[in-house]
């Protein structure tokens, strides 16, 4: 049964972005070779990308005109890709389909394939499927940086998970990727 | 010269609450090794409602495993400082009083011989970071998401580079990230 792994990079001070929509200067602090591998790794292994509706928007600007971003933005663009939005009409980004309701439904169907599917940014869905209990994994990169303000990847209005830790991984420029199962006995 | 370093608990969301956690030897053995390092142990009145008389009692009549014993007496004999504008006195051992001039204080002890200058507790460190005087964290991640509490380095708005050292696992899940001050960028 493949799982919902939430991967994100974050700060010290738990911020996923700056004070400012998209602003992710700080992940070049950690960006390079070793995410990179990480990173098509992990798309050459994925069913399907899940996103929120702001997460989404700014991806699909992003990855639709990329350039200089080689194999990871030929992943972006052909991964079938879900997005969860009340308010969108149209998701015209390829291989995506608008879903509207149904969250639990949606993700149980995802995770009968054997491979595992991911969630990026998102930080209101990612609380919603938090809530219940829909990540098996939490993969974080702690990038060496407190920032200052910004948008937390955490909110700070739900119960308390439990986790189990499965590894630790330092990158050569001092990002730190955590990786963790979501505990059953929560 | 001596250095201003901060060890503390931390969960995956970033909150530091005490109750949250796993408080095993694992854990008080690094926080005696950390207290060891040390000389002075820094912290507020908060802190010091929560630490004592606790601390010293197990301190005395070594109630808790060998290594939670251990912490205790560390903790218990280290010479302490208690920064507070509304205590009056305070009576646990080896602990003065602060009651004004926290950065003048710190910058004198930081131009004095002696072992590292513990920081013990959140505000403390808050303000510390703030002025750019710590060195060095130790962050304990708990693998735990807290969902509520108060977050280390709320009510920092500046950016603070930091560098990472090195890391280690506690058979518990915990995750010791050690930074220190990335002197270059922070000047």
């Amino acid at each position: 049964m493949g799982k919902l792994v939430m991967w994100n990079l974050m700060t010290l001070d738990g911020y996923f972005e700056g004070t400012k929509k998209w602003d992710l200067d700080f992940h070049n602090k950690v960006w390079g070779d070793e995410l990179e591998q990480l990173s098509i790794e992990q798309l050459r292994q994925c069913n399907s990308l899940v996103f929120g509706r702001v997460t989404f928007e700014g991806m699909a600007a992003y990855w639709t005109t990329a350039t200089g971003e080689g194999e990871v933005a030929g992943f972006m663009n052909s991964i079938p890709k879900i997005v969860f939005s009340r308010t969108l009409t149209k998701a015209d980004w390829n291989n995506t389909r608008l879903v509207k309701d149904n969250i639990a439904g949606e993700i149980a169907t995802l995770k009968q394939s054997k491979k595992d599917s991911y969630i990026f940014g998102s930080a209101d869905l990612s609380a919603t499927l938090m809530k219940l209990g829909l990540i098996d994994e939490y993969r974080i990169c702690v990038v060496p940086v407190v920032l200052g303000g910004g948008t937390p990847l955490f909110k700070l209005n739900s119960e308390q998970l439990k986790l189990q830790l499965l590894s630790t991984q330092v990158l050569k420029n001092g990002g730190v990727i955590l990786r963790y199962a979501s505990n059953t006995n929560n | 010269m001596r250095k201003v370093v901060f060890g503390i608990n931390i969960t995956l969301d970033g909150v530091c609450d005490y109750t949250n956690g796993i408080a095993d030897d694992e854990l008080h053995e690094y926080f005696t090794g950390l207290l060891r390092s040390a000389d002075i142990d820094i912290f507020g009145r908060n802190t010091y409602h929560l630490m004592y008389p606790y601390w010293h009692d197990v301190a005395m009549n070594k109630s808790e495993s060998k290594a939670v014993n251990e912490f205790a007496s560390t903790y218990d004999s280290i010479p302490k400082i208690v920064f507070s504008k509304t205590l009056t006195s305070v009576e646990w051992n080896n602990t003065t009083l602060l009651r004004s001039n926290l950065q003048e204080e710190i910058m004198k002890l930081k131009q004095q011989p002696g072992k590292n200058i513990s920081i013990g507790s959140l505000s403390i460190a808050a303000f510390l970071t703030q002025l750019g005087l710590i060195d060095e964290y130790y962050l304990l991640v708990h693998p735990i998401i807290a969902g509520k509490g108060p977050r280390l380095f709320d009510g920092i708005n500046n950016k603070i580079n930091l560098t990472l050292v090195d890391t280690k696992k506690f058979a518990s899940g915990v995750v010791v990230l050690h930074y220190i001050k990335n002197k270059k960028e922070n000047q």
